[in-house]
């Protein structure tokens, strides 16, 4: 059977709406230089999403949408968001208390109101730079 | 097989509430199966949900009430086909449509015999976000109202972090947009209201 996508779905003016959200993902890996600690990734994972947000909030941003992370380590799984500028992330899952994590696998997703995708890609990357510098991570993009 | 649809604005606490929602019903003994949307190219959220040990279904790169309405489409029936879930939770993106997401569930075909598949809706839950809902209306005022609006069951969410003015200003605002809606103070993080919630899945329709 082959499936077509509906076309007389009514009242598709919502999207407009989707004309306000900017959007950026990507996937990353993380080569740190050192081996890190639960504290130490935890911390990357704040200031990665603060970072962002402060970036695109002063290019214009209004609302946060969400900044989504997914981060994979060898001592276990976290999922961070923040929805709101100046607050601190929330943190899902855990990984363990090791200090040998020298590879990290990170997915982001970020959809912010008010500047377009080009801006948030942009200042999602310079965040990305940044902070990577800061804590002494190398990374490579894998999308 | 039962469709349960959970909306709402991005950041509102959809993945959080779905995952406890989920392992609820199956600890319930119901067979789900879970269908995550995410406008991005990039999806997260079918990689959380799947760190608490339940399996998602992800489609990414536009919103399944229209850009990808095909991919839910085949989803959907490919599930009913191989799989036959009790409930199939569905979390669109944040700016989808609730009744035109309904709309499309309501068109899918069996891929083995072609035939229209007949699926039972829960009630739609729409979540709100108390905490920050002056900010939401600024910004995406018409989204948020068209979500609440089109719900079935208001999930005012974050009570654990919101304040209580906020708490009923978000109530009263609801029921005044949407006054035949069932409105539910919960905390998708702590779990709080979920309860009420997960007896409208199984029992409402």
């Amino acid at each position: 059977m082959r499936i077509k996508p509906l076309t007389n779905i009514r009242d598709k003016e919502a999207h407009r709406e989707i004309d306000g959200l900017g959007k950026f993902g990507i996937k990353l890996v993380f080569q740190s230089n050192n081996q890190r600690s639960k504290n130490q990734i935890l911390y990357f994972v704040n200031q990665l999403l603060l970072r962002i947000s402060e970036k695109c909030f002063a290019q214009g941003a209004d609302l946060i949408g969400h900044i989504k992370i997914h981060l994979e380590t060898s001592a276990g799984h976290i999922g961070a968001s923040l929805v709101q500028f100046n607050e601190e992330a929330n943190i899902i899952g855990d990984i363990d208390e090791i200090n040998d994590i020298k590879i990290i696998k990170l997915t982001l997703n970020v959809i912010v109101h008010g500047i377009w995708d080009s801006a948030v890609a942009e200042e999602s990357k310079i965040a990305i730079e940044e902070v990577c510098t800061e804590t002494n991570l190398g990374f490579k993009y894998e999308k | 097989m039962k469709i349960f649809q959970i909306a709402g604005f991005l950041g509102s606490g959809k993945t959080t509430a779905l995952i406890k929602i989920a392992k609820e019903l199956t600890n319930r003994g119901e067979r789900i199966a879970i269908i995550v949307n995410d406008i991005g190219e990039v999806a997260v959220d079918g990689k959380i949900i799947e760190d608490y040990g339940l399996d998602a279904k992800e489609i990414a790169s536009g919103c399944i009430c229209c850009q990808v309405s095909g991919s839910f489409i085949e989803t959907l029936s490919i599930l009913h086909d191989s799989f036959n879930p009790d409930i199939v939770i569905v979390e669109p993106t944040g700016v989808a449509a609730p009744n035109i997401v309904k709309d499309v569930a309501d068109s899918i075909k069996s891929i083995k015999s072609g035939a229209l598949i007949k699926v039972q809706h829960a009630p739609i839950l729409t979540i709100v976000d108390s905490s920050r809902i002056e900010l939401l209306l600024k910004a995406v005022k018409r989204l948020v109202e068209k979500q609440i609006k089109e719900a079935d069951i208001i999930g005012i969410n974050k009570i654990d972090i919101s304040n209580e003015d906020l708490i009923t200003s978000t109530e009263k605002f609801v029921k005044n947009l949407n006054p035949q809606s069932r409105i539910i103070r919960i905390s998708a993080k702590t779990g709080d209201g979920l309860s009420e919630i997960i007896e409208e899945i199984l029992n409402g329709h």
